[in-house]
């Protein structure tokens, strides 16, 4: 984080390092892009840049070793043998990266965007691997180059026909271009900075239908897997594309020329496309170009060619900064040994840009100033619910098919987490699996009891008995089988046989932390010894057991705890229940009154209001005894009547004044003999007890008051219009009605009000009575 | 010959010598259909204890130290009590909405007044918003601390979450210190100053134990909106820095208090609770005057030894009595000076084999071999051990390691401690008792937990130390 602004700095600044050397932009340019290193203020016009190699930008490499590694990513990336071919040796460290696919249906390139791109490259989508390579061409001669060559592409490639698309809404695209992970290799914003994988200007190049069928599949055209297939539906596609081509009109201007003078261009364009070495990287399917190869690797002349610090005419311009042609430079003249299966998965997964998401045995670290993109559904996961699982070990965690689901983005295990498992394509998946199992495997494990039913010392009761409330409670954090657990929501076991080695489940459960460091899942089996009394303490048949028990999930039975519970209704038998709870309808300082006869109120005691009357059943306490994530409870039996918001007393200078928001101070609640409990409140001085209890079929509520104060007036009810049946009797015109004799009505803009004045007689005191039938 | 063989009997003796020796721990009974979730406990006269449970209700067992106590309910329907305490002749409790009196005024043994004493803090009905208390402290005070409402944001109806209030007499209430993330215990020490502890997780490398004193930022970020309001007694300007040490912090933020103790992860257990002052004289053995703290996820009590240096609060932590039946939430004194462990591992697992429940814990008379002080001083530590030590083992440098280390200070959840150092330790001063000796090493790192790891000491009989590993977080260095 502390390096983020500066490394801002040296990125634009090494970019106008090469402006000036190559001097192809005016110095006008040069003057601004160094006024935006200064500023930090970096627009994407402005933005000039070397290529965006993640294997390499966001590694070290500034001592010799870190140097050459970092140069070894840039020539795969970079596809430097794709025509300089390298020999025995060389082919051990250096991997070709295959180009887009180009003659297809999913290559959206039109005439006009292609006019732009192979112009220059760098400009279209700063920080793009695709090197110039027309730079040496005056501009007369380039424009012809690029329309030969738009021509024959454009004629090989396929156009998608037209399509139905999705329109989303560009800020959940947004939303989620952040949260599933697009944005840990790409910028942020989607605005091309020069130090993230370029978007390139999209809107110029895809139509939403083409762009939709990327994402959903970009191992199609991108068959290298830097761009990986983030799992999402049809719909959330809709959202994502609407957001990324958000920034600008779309522009598929075609014109290319047609007869004679076209078939003409074609046949000049591909001789530029074999000339050129295009074939060398875009495999030229279905076009006959045939790759044309450079000198050797070997042969290499490390100063000169696409290393030079102006490459000649006929070498393809990287743009590669300084930095960048040092690794390469070292990597080229280093003679390092065998790759270990380790640093074979370390290079892959630079390649791959795995740690943007993942640490693995210090290889590197998601960038912390992205670390708020990571985000959970789940509450109280903590870390473990956000970030993606560190990835040191997992060869020994993860049995060969779990790991070749999870890298085919086939297994979603932590559903809570909002950055997804991208699919990086078959090969990949089959390189890691086979070396993470041997770059992990871990000596001297002694194997589980698993081998063979009869080496078995476990038993599904007892695992069954472990998982449950009264063994080791593994239910109140887990989920199992789909069933919620009963406190945090932490990932499901019921997979865990399926995914797991035997060897690591049962030495990651004695020491969690040994694996999973800051994991806050406890040890049941501390130094081994296992705390739970079952199955005389013994910590291998426990844990055996565990297992056995998980492997038979489907055809056992629930842990205890599990199974439904119900059974919270609050019934009122002989006296009152008085319950205070988070309530639909009466907010969080609710105090539900529940009545033997099947009336019930709630009062509001931070409005200090009557909130609630309803008939029948009570309440569920669930929700408040035994959910952790103590949603508010409705009232439970039916008839309910929903009061309006405000005090229940308020002073009024006069009629017209407003009904006051507060006023009231709560004091608590008193109980009768009985258990009928008064609310008890003052306004400032005056003492006010207030008491609903049932009577007859309805109820009846005396409010008491005990002071001097004149003004004071009662608000009993709102309602939009109040009918006066008979004198004293008030309807709302539905099925409430109440007799209130001293109450009076008025109106308050939409509301009518029914309200009644408080009289104090001599010695202090006042009174209300109201009675409520419905 | 003969005498190695009696030493090596001697020294089998002393490895069986477990907690269970010196600490005696039963369960106490309480009938099945009592779901037992202690929430808050309050000794009461006579033998008696008021014991709030999680589903709100408050219960009142009588004849306690029979172990077979006769249970009579006082109360009902109250939102979620977490903390129960007596004050002139009242109980009072902290619902998630407000501080209760609750009294009886027929003295019928049932509450029939449940009246409010101060509320008007921020409950917006997220369920993190826990509130604890109360603690009361030498003025007669009563203190709240506020759960935030954990990554909700700035909210207008939930103010002062993750600060602590204090609450007068009359009702009338003030924001203390702010920052808490999770602050489930709440107390005093003898002197009725007020501590807390929280929870690891973010802003928050590990648990605390924080002295609430008036103007203090503790370190959650959530509670930082509230500055802005009149009342509030601290401010910090602009955002958090980031990539900052605990050590880094409490230079660069002014408000920012480290804590008096850190409780390394998992060593001093995993979330820790309840706080309870020694206040029995002697009756629980040697640690009169010290803090025990209840641990949740691992199920154990730990000790605390505070001293105060340049006028602020800090020392040592040190595993105290483990192998609970469940979580311990609330710890209390019943009136013989017992330890009464109130327990509930609801929402959140723990060791044990329980979910709920009450356990009490007597000394047995016998006085273990502990390092019952660590006292910084100016070049290194002095110990202070509950027994005469063997002084070959005691001056033998080799039988103490001791590293330091500090925490990164982040919203990330919880942190690995940091800058991790080895101090060869030189050894000096024992006095002439065999009680007390002096360590000292050449770094004094503020800011830095000093972990001292002792197996190989012993005391005159040969017994190595109940606990041999002491956690002092050394704020401030004595000049």
């Amino acid at each position: 984080m502390s390096g983020e602004k500066p490394k801002a700095m040296i990125t634009v600044g090494d970019a106008s390092e090469t402006v000036n050397k190559t001097s192809r932009r005016s110095p006008c340019h040069s003057i601004l892009t160094r006024l935006a290193a200064i500023t930090f203020c970096i627009l994407p016009l402005w933005v000039v840049a070397q290529p965006v190699v993640p294997g390499f930008d966001r590694f070290p490499h500034d001592t010799p070793a870190t140097q050459i590694a970092g140069g070894e990513a840039l020539i795969n990336e970079l596809n430097c043998i794709a025509c300089h071919a390298a020999n025995k040796q060389q082919s051990n460290r250096f991997e070709s990266r295959p180009a887009p696919v180009l003659f297809t249906t999913h290559n959206p390139a039109s005439a006009g965007w292609l006019k732009r791109w192979l112009d220059d490259p760098q400009n279209l989508k700063p920080g793009t691997i695709m090197p110039d390579l027309l730079h040496g061409l005056d501009q007369k001669d380039k424009a012809h180059t690029v329309d030969a060559l738009r021509h024959y592409l454009m004629s090989l490639t396929p156009q998608l026909g037209k399509q139905a698309v999705f329109i989303g809404e560009p800020n959940k695209g947004k939303k989620l271009y952040q949260a599933i992970g697009c944005a840990q290799c790409h910028s942020p914003d989607a605005k091309d900075n020069g130090r993230d994988l370029p978007l390139g200007e999209l809107h110029q190049k895809y139509t939403q239908a083409q762009l939709i069928q990327f994402l959903l599949n970009p191992l199609h055209s991108r068959p290298a897997g830097r761009m990986p297939r983030v799992p999402m539906t049809q719909q959330e596609a809709g959202h994502v594309t609407t957001f990324l081509l958000s920034r600008g009109p779309l522009r598929k201007d075609s014109d290319l020329a047609k007869g004679p003078d076209a078939l003409k261009l074609r046949e000049e364009g591909k001789g530029l496309y074999q000339k050129l070495r295009c074939a060398n990287c875009h495999s030229a399917r279905g076009s006959n170009v045939l790759p044309n190869f450079s000198k050797t690797l070997a042969k290499l002349d490390l100063s000169q060619g696409c290393l030079s610090a102006k490459p000649p005419k006929r070498a393809p311009h990287f743009h590669l900064n300084a930095n960048q042609t040092k690794a390469i430079t070292a990597a080229l003249k280093a003679k390092p040994g065998a790759l270990t299966m380790q640093e074979r998965t370390h290079h892959r997964m630079r390649q791959l840009n795995c740690t943007a998401c993942h640490t693995r045995d210090g290889l590197g670290k998601p960038d912390p100033a992205r670390d708020s993109l990571f985000t959970t559904t789940g509450n109280d996961l903590g870390d473990e619910g956000r970030l993606p699982p560190s990835l040191t070990g997992v060869g020994a965690k993860l049995t060969e098919p779990a790991l070749h689901k999870i890298l085919r983005s086939e297994d979603v295990m932590r559903p809570y987490m909002t950055t997804r498992m991208p699919d990086f394509g078959e090969a990949h998946a089959k390189f890691f699996v086979r070396h993470l199992a041997v770059a992990d495997a871990r000596a001297n494990v002694k194997p589980t009891p698993r081998d063979g039913q009869e080496n078995r010392v476990g038993r599904n009761q007892y695992g069954r008995e472990l998982m449950g409330i009264k063994g080791l409670n593994c239910i109140t954090c887990h989920q199992l089988g789909g069933h919620k657990s009963l406190g945090i929501q932490a990932m499901d076991l019921a997979h865990s046989t399926n995914r797991l080695r035997p060897e690591w489940f049962r030495d990651y459960l004695i020491n969690p932390a040994n694996f999973r460091p800051g994991t806050r899942m406890p040890s049941f089996w501390p130094n081994r010894k296992a705390v739970s009394p079952i199955l005389g303490r013994n910590t291998e048949r426990q844990i055996d057991s565990l297992w056995v028990y998980l492997n038979e999930f489907e055809q056992t039975r629930l842990p205890e705890g599990l199974e439904k519970k119900g059974g919270f209704e609050l019934k009122p038998g002989k006296r009152p229940i008085v319950f205070r709870t988070f309530m639909e309808g009466a907010g969080t300082h609710a105090i539900a009154i529940g009545y033997p006869e099947g009336i019930h109120a709630a009062f509001d005691s931070e409005q200090v209001r009557w909130a609630l009357l309803w008939r029948g059943k009570f309440l569920d306490a669930e929700s408040t005894w035994d959910d952790r994530f103590t949603p508010p409870t409705p009232p439970l039996g039916e008839s309910v009547i929903t009061l309006g918001p405000g005090p229940t007393v308020a002073l009024l200078k006069n009629l017209k004044q407003p009904w006051p928001k507060n006023g009231l101070q709560m004091q608590g609640y008193r109980l009768a003999k009985d258990g009928t409990p008064t609310l008890l409140y003052s306004h400032g001085t005056t003492k006010i007890t207030d008491t609903l209890a049932p009577k007859g079929k309805g109820m009846r509520q005396l409010i008491e008051l005990a002071g001097t104060k004149k003004g004071l007036w009662v608000r009993v009810a709102t309602a939009k219009d109040f009918v006066n049946d008979k004198p004293g009797i008030w309807s709302n015109g539905s099925n409430l009605s109440i007799i209130a004799p001293t109450a009076q009505i008025r109106k308050s803009g939409e509301l009518s009000e029914l309200i009644a004045p408080i009289k104090f007689d001599d010695s202090g005191k006042a009174s209300i009575e109201i009675d409520w039938h419905w | 010959m003969k005498k190695i063989i009696i030493h090596a009997l001697l020294t089998a003796a002393v490895a069986t010598a477990t907690e269970n020796d010196y600490y005696k721990l039963t369960t106490v009974h309480f009938p099945k259909e009592l779901k037992l979730e202690v929430s808050g406990m309050a000794a009461l006269p006579g033998d008696r204890m008021a014991i709030a449970i999680r589903k709100g209700e408050i219960w009142i067992a009588e004849k306690l130290s029979t172990n077979k106590p006769e249970y009579k309910k006082f109360a009902s329907g109250l939102h979620e009590p977490l903390g129960l305490a007596y004050h002139k002749g009242d109980l009072y409790t902290v619902q998630r909405s407000e501080l209760t009196r609750l009294c009886d005024t027929d003295e019928d043994g049932q509450a029939d007044e449940y009246l409010t004493h101060a509320k008007g803090w921020g409950v917006t009905g997220n369920y993190h918003e826990y509130a604890y208390g109360p603690a009361i402290d030498a003025a007669g005070n009563l203190w709240v601390a506020l759960n935030s409402s954990i990554g909700k944001g700035y909210k207008s109806n939930n103010k002062w979450r993750g600060w602590s209030l204090r609450v007068k007499p009359d009702g009338s209430w003030t924001p203390m210190t702010g920052g808490f993330r999770s602050p489930s215990g709440i107390g005093t020490n003898l002197n009725g100053d007020v501590f807390a502890t929280d929870q690891q997780g973010n802003w928050f490398p590990t648990c605390p134990l924080m002295h609430l004193k008036k103007g203090a930022f503790h370190g959650h970020a959530d509670s930082l909106p509230f500055t802005r309001l009149p009342e509030a007694t601290f401010k910090v300007d602009g955002e958090l820095p980031k990539n900052l040490t605990v050590s880094q912090a409490a230079k660069r933020i002014p408000a920012y208090q480290l804590p008096a103790v850190w409780f390394p992860y998992r060593k001093m257990g995993m979330s820790t609770t309840d706080i309870l002052a020694d206040s029995t004289r002697g009756k629980f053995g040697p640690f009169a005057g010290q803090l025990f703290c209840g641990e949740f996820t691992m199920s154990f009590v730990s000790r605390v030894f505070l001293e105060k240096v340049e006028g602020e609060y800090q020392g040592a932590c040190f595993r105290f009595r483990d192998g609970l039946d469940c979580a311990a939430l609330r710890l209390q004194w019943g009136t013989d000076g017992s330890m009464y462990i109130g327990q509930s591992n609801r929402g959140w697992n723990s060791l044990g084999t329980k979910s709920y429940g009450l356990q009490r814990l007597q000394w047995t008379g016998k006085v273990p071999f502990e390092i019952k002080e660590m006292s910084a001083q100016e070049n290194g530590f002095r110990l202070t051990f509950t027994q005469s030590v063997d002084a070959a083992s005691v001056t033998n440098p080799k039988n103490f390691t001791m590293t330091s280390y500090t925490y990164p200070y982040q919203s990330n959840y919880g942190g690995e401690p940091v800058d991790i150092k080895t101090h060869p330790v030189k050894v000096a001063g024992l006095d002439t008792t065999l009680r007390s000796v002096q360590l000292v090493i050449e770094e004094m790192r503020p800011g830095y937990v000093y972990e001292l790891q002792s197996p190989g000491v012993r005391n005159t009989k040969g017994q190595t130390l109940l606990h041999s590993a002491a956690y002092y977080t050394l704020n401030r260095v004595p000049k």
